[in-house]
């Protein structure tokens, strides 16, 4: 049975007529299952759960990629599938998994084509693309099996990824590809502080944000003096100390036949 | 006659372990994919596959590794079961053990260098056959020497009388 779940956003009465056409599209395809809209007042667990306990086992977000990622978490612990039907701007992880916008998206929907995809677990929380530091990030060390990693003075951010679908985090594409949401690895990235060019006016930044540190193991543990904010999915923040390890083939998603995986 | 590895860096095959400038590793950094250092390690190196240490590296350990490219600094014992290659920034300050050893002018080793093609060969036995004719024929020689001696000194006794 599918559940679709709406984003907030979708109320703005510009994308009245696209989720109109994706409802009539849904119903020629009967697959129109039940609806759910996020709001102020209900949550994305709070409905998933509920509709968890009416025999669901599959949910479609239609929105974008943060629609996605506030159920990440809800999905994995119920072991459901996930879809989405992207709308709008800011919809890359949609693209990486090879579903066009809009109504088209809902012939992939209906033709159900599920991989299995590892997610990331931090301490005891899910994240489906990364876990990042961008604060005081020479005060922290990494943990991996037998040595530890220790950010020096040039290092902007370290960036553990399960699944890389954007490359404005990196900028580095031959890192990126390396990135595997099916290898049953983390991988950490560390960006290193742009050098300085040009003259005192013409002051710029080049290569910032450019990863150029990769290391793969399928756990990690960021440790620190003093408590420091680890952002997950750029999202959920937790403080250090942080474990992070690798959950195998943890979510079943939905995807098109151009997926970038 | 090597690459600038800095720009290169990303184009190895996957399974790479990459260790840029801005980060240190402090312990046993072991993997079966290739390795390229361009930061700091201190502990030990190892890799079933080829190893890069760039110009701005320094590498305070023990390595090993299948095939070796050294631009930068290592201070420790390199042990390469393939081809080590040292270029002209490279520095060394440790014993080497390679099979193919291919330095660049300007490359500086502090240490022995040991290779394995320097080691006696395995004889077949028609070598050992040769090596014992050789053998007896040194005996030989060896027996007239002390002969000649011999005659030389009974020689000079008669002088004597």
């Amino acid at each position: 049975m599918y559940y679709y779940l709406y984003d907030a956003f979708l109320s703005d009465p510009k994308y009245e007529k696209i989720v109109d056409k994706i409802r009539t599209r849904l119903l020629d395809l009967e697959i129109q299952g039940k609806p759910g809209h996020l709001s102020l007042l209900k949550s994305a667990n709070e409905l998933i759960e509920d509709e968890v306990k009416n025999g669901i086992n599959t949910v479609v977000v239609v929105g974008n990629d943060k629609t996605f990622l506030k159920v990440i978490n809800v999905i994995a612990k119920n072991e459901l599938t996930l879809g989405i039907i992207p709308i709008g701007e800011n919809n890359e992880i949609a693209q990486y998994l090879g579903i066009p916008p809009e109504e088209l998206a809902c012939d992939v929907v209906a033709a159900r084509k599920v991989e299995k995809v590892d997610l990331g677990m931090a301490n005891d929380v899910y994240f489906f693309s990364n876990m990042r530091v961008d604060k005081d990030v020479s005060r922290i060390n990494i943990k991996k099996d037998k040595f530890q990693i220790i950010p020096q003075q040039n290092c902007q951010s370290v960036l553990i990824y399960n699944f890389c679908y954007s490359s404005g985090n990196i900028g580095n594409h031959k890192i990126l590809n390396k990135i595997n949401p099916q290898d049953k690895l983390l991988d950490l990235a560390v960006i290193e502080t742009g050098r300085f060019s040009g003259g005192f006016l013409k002051k710029k930044k080049n290569n910032s944000r450019y990863g150029k540190t990769l290391l793969q193991a399928p756990e990690f543990e960021i440790n620190s003096f003093e408590y420091l904010p680890v952002k997950l999915d750029n999202s959920y923040v937790l403080k250090t100390p942080v474990k992070a390890k690798v959950i195998k083939d943890k979510l079943k998603l939905i995807v098109g036949k151009h997926r970038k995986f | 006659m090597f690459k600038d590895h800095d720009n290169d860096s990303f184009s190895q095959q996957e399974g790479d372990t990459v260790i840029g400038g801005s980060i240190k590793i402090e312990g046993d950094l072991a993997s079966q994919g290739n390795i390229i250092i361009e930061g700091q390690v201190v502990g030990s190196v190892k890799t079933e596959s080829h190893l890069t240490i760039g110009q701005q590296a320094r590498v305070d350990a023990e390595v090993q590794a299948s095939d070796a490219n050294v631009s930068g600094e290592v201070n420790g014992n390199m042990s390469v079961s393939g081809k080590l290659e040292l270029a002209a920034s490279a520095k060394v300050n440790g014993d080497i053990k390679a099979k193919i050893l291919r330095v660049e002018e300007g490359a500086i080793i502090n240490g022995k260098v040991e290779m394995e093609g320097a080691s006696l060969p395995e004889f077949s036995p028609e070598v050992n056959e040769e090596s014992s004719l050789a053998k007896d024929s040194d005996e030989k020689g060896k027996k007239q020497d002390k002969k000649d001696k011999k005659s030389k000194k009974e020689n000079e006794d008669e002088v004597d009388f």
